[in-house]
């Protein structure tokens, strides 16, 4: 990272809230992560330099998304930005940030035989997708509130950390 | 590959394979990310008139993948919102022949055994995607 200015889409630490606070809506701001280097302003990697990086180029490089989609909006990508710092607070690491077919922005995680992600399409919608291989997927809608997002990072944790069952084992290769 | 007047068949079998290309950007391992596969993008080549690589013809680079047309989804949603009064949907591949490209199929999506013009439902959308990418094969592996 050798931007003198903060890009855009720096992952936000934290949301603010308007409205009514049982409603609460996140508006993205851009600041600093709380483990930026005051020296090299740069983040600590973990594992999410290169998502974050990837975020960035989405809305810029045509050829990161599927013919006939829609590039990501800024705000598609500032919202999967919230969700990967609070990924990355939690220390759960996704395998993938891609452009959504759908248009918009997918945080895709592979753990063995389950798959998970969080899409965040420029209708504004999000949803979150876990899925086993065994059983038909689990698909649910997201509010766009740091609950839900905190919500779904928790589910998709839980989900791809959880034991794989024998039955689980037994089918693998039913599939093919 | 050319149609050379011939009709539409529609004689798919279980065990026929649908082809389609891919690039990087599409591919987790040897399996599609559910992602990056579009609802609105149905089309296929079948196995019965085509060849794997038939689909990377004037794509340089590019992979192939494919689905047993078994595979194609039934019955969704799987978990429908409650008290709700919802349709079932299943996928089925549809012969559609282009004069370049007689083995061109798309896959089209019946409500309660009807065909429909376009899906409104994401839930069902979004767990067609996730099933697809699943039991997606990627036969060979794109290069760009």
């Amino acid at each position: 990272m050798t931007d003198t200015t903060l890009p855009y889409l720096w992952p936000a630490s934290g949301v603010s809230y308007s409205g009514d606070r049982k409603r609460e809506v996140i508006q993205p701001r851009h600041v600093v992560p709380r483990d930026t280097s005051a020296a090299t302003n740069q983040t600590a990697d973990a594992g999410f330099d290169h998502h974050y990086a990837k975020l960035r180029v989405l809305g810029k490089d045509r050829s990161l998304v599927p013919g006939g989609a829609e590039a990501p909006t800024a705000n598609a990508q500032a919202f999967a930005s919230v969700l990967l710092n609070e990924l990355q607070a939690n220390r759960i690491v996704p395998t993938r940030v891609v452009a959504s077919a759908e248009g918009g922005v997918a945080i895709c995680f592979v753990n063995g035989d389950k798959y998970a992600d969080v899409e965040f399409l420029n209708s504004g919608e999000i949803l979150g997708v876990v899925s086993n291989r065994r059983d038909k997927p689990i698909v649910w809608a997201i509010d766009p509130s740091s609950r839900e997002l905190a919500g779904a990072a928790h589910r998709i944790s839980k989900f791809l950390d959880a034991p794989a069952t024998s039955e689980d084992a037994s089918k693998r290769t039913w599939r093919r | 590959m050319l149609r050379n007047g011939r009709g539409v068949d529609n004689d798919f079998r279980a065990h026929h394979w649908l082809y389609r290309r891919c690039v990087k950007e599409d591919v987790q391992g040897d399996q599609l990310l559910p992602a990056r596969i579009s609802y609105d993008d149905a089309s296929v080549n079948w196995s019965k008139y085509s060849w794997p690589w038939d689909v990377i013809f004037d794509h340089p680079g590019q992979g192939v993948a494919r689905w047993v047309v078994d595979d194609l989804p039934h019955d969704l949603p799987e978990n429908p919102p409650p008290k709700t009064n919802v349709e079932m949907h299943d996928f089925r591949p549809k012969h559609v022949p282009l004069d370049e490209n007689y083995s061109h199929s798309e896959i089209q999506v019946y409500r309660s055994g009807q065909p429909l013009q376009r899906l409104s439902s994401n839930l069902v959308k979004k767990e067609y995607r996730t099933i697809m990418g699943e039991r997606s094969l990627v036969l060979i592996q794109p290069q760009v």
